[in-house]
């Protein structure tokens, strides 16, 4: 299985995220697994400016000549994508939010109805790679934010034709991270 | 009251926000009430935008939906004013949320959030205004205003005299949990052709339209 990890923390001296983010691919290779990890502030990822040129002008092709179409490739070959991040007011981060906007040129421009809802269809034509979510809660957290984060990804999964399979803290046991992304 | 408008479009004066909240703002202005913009999506305005937050007024943080939540600058913005928490009993929190899509569905989690982030806040909440359908509310005919830019502009007018957002007008902003069958059948063939091909073929775009240029690759 290709797993590929999305490192949303902006924070270099918040030593434990990235020792955890470490521990959950060291399980994941460990069980045989191609893993990808992508520490975000380590790249150059513009953000979306919403032109519509990658729909419009160059399909398939953001404007923005930067990481981020690597990491869309990574995606694109990826079984599941793990999206690590602190909350920050609740949500994820605003770093994660810039690499996560930039997946438009993945679908079409036009719409299709799925479940009676509008959505985009992938131009790739294959499934997207299924989703998690490892977070580090900060101070105040409650289930509520927890569960209002997952919704959020749920629906954003729903839309890229796909979806959410688990929303854990990062500190849970690296193996049964491992297991809960074999579950696929 | 003063009413401070951050408008987190990345698309900032062309943006469908800032035609959405535009209305709003004339009625919110009809009914007595000052405003300011702020694009808060513009680096240079960021800093000015988050110390207007901490002032006495009434914030709305206005913004579209990227990949069914808010932008990164929105979320940028969010975060900054998060350091303020717990100091700003004095503004009052309000927020714009539209969706390129028609249907409520698509709003509702960010409506739960932001509720949620202005009570986490310590501030009062006056609500969401969401906007489903609203990816061409920029190029609305401001000489013929549509239903949703009368209703956006009662909705203001209203709030200014009574600092609440009314229910009804709120629900029908907000769009239809689904389409009925006939607009489902429909809007493919309008959108799709009539708008996107329309626009590729503008372009020269049109044969590329279904390219796949990211198809082959190294990992990054």
């Amino acid at each position: 299985m290709n797993v590929t990890i999305l490192d949303g923390n902006p924070d270099v001296e918040r030593v434990p995220f990235s020792f955890m983010v470490g521990g959950v691919a060291r399980a994941l290779v460990g069980a045989g697994h191609e893993v990808e990890t992508v520490v975000l502030r380590e790249r150059v990822v513009h953000r979306c400016i919403g032109c519509f040129s990658c729909w419009l002008r160059t399909p398939g092709l953001c404007i923005f000549d930067d990481d981020h179409p690597a990491i869309l490739r990574s995606l694109l070959r990826s079984d599941a994508v793990v999206f690590a991040s602190p909350l920050v007011a609740g949500f994820y981060t605003a770093l994660l939010k810039t690499t996560i906007d930039r997946v438009i040129p993945l679908v079409l421009p036009y719409i299709e109805f799925s479940a009676g809802e509008c959505r985009h269809p992938l131009r790739y034509g294959r499934r997207m790679p299924a989703m998690a979510l490892l977070f580090d809660p900060e101070e105040g957290t409650e289930q509520e934010d927890v569960a209002i984060v997952s919704r959020a990804l749920e629906r954003f999964a729903r839309n890229a034709h796909s979806r959410l399979l688990f929303a854990r803290p990062l500190s849970d046991d690296p193996q049964e991270v491992r297991h809960a992304v074999e579950h696929l | 009251m003063l009413l401070n408008i951050f408008n987190c479009s990345p698309r900032g004066e062309r943006s469908n926000t800032r035609a959405l909240a535009r209305p709003f703002v004339e009625g919110f202005m009809a009914g007595g009430g000052e405003a300011r913009e702020y694009p808060a999506a513009d680096p240079a305005v960021f800093d000015a935008a988050v110390e207007a937050f901490g002032t006495p007024s009434v914030a709305m943080i206005a913004f579209p939906l990227y990949a069914d939540a808010m932008p990164a600058a929105a979320k940028a913005f969010i975060e900054e004013i998060w350091r303020l928490r717990g100091s700003c009993e004095s503004t009052r929190m309000l927020f714009l949320v539209h969706s390129g899509f028609p249907e409520e569905t698509h709003t509702r989690v960010m409506k739960d959030y932001l509720e949620r982030l202005a009570a986490r806040m310590g501030s009062p909440c006056d609500g969401v205004i969401r906007v489903g359908g609203g990816e061409a509310a920029r190029h609305a005919n401001s000489r013929k205003p549509g239903r949703t830019y009368m209703r956006l502009w009662e909705l203001g007018r209203l709030y200014a005299e009574r600092v609440v957002l009314d229910a009804a007008i709120l629900a029908k902003l907000a769009g239809p949990r689904r389409l009925p069958w006939p607009a489902r059948l429909l809007a493919p063939m309008i959108v799709n052709r009539l708008v996107w091909d329309r626009e590729l073929r503008r372009n020269g775009a049109f044969d590329r339209r279904r390219d796949r240029p990211l198809e082959a690759g190294e990992r990054p």
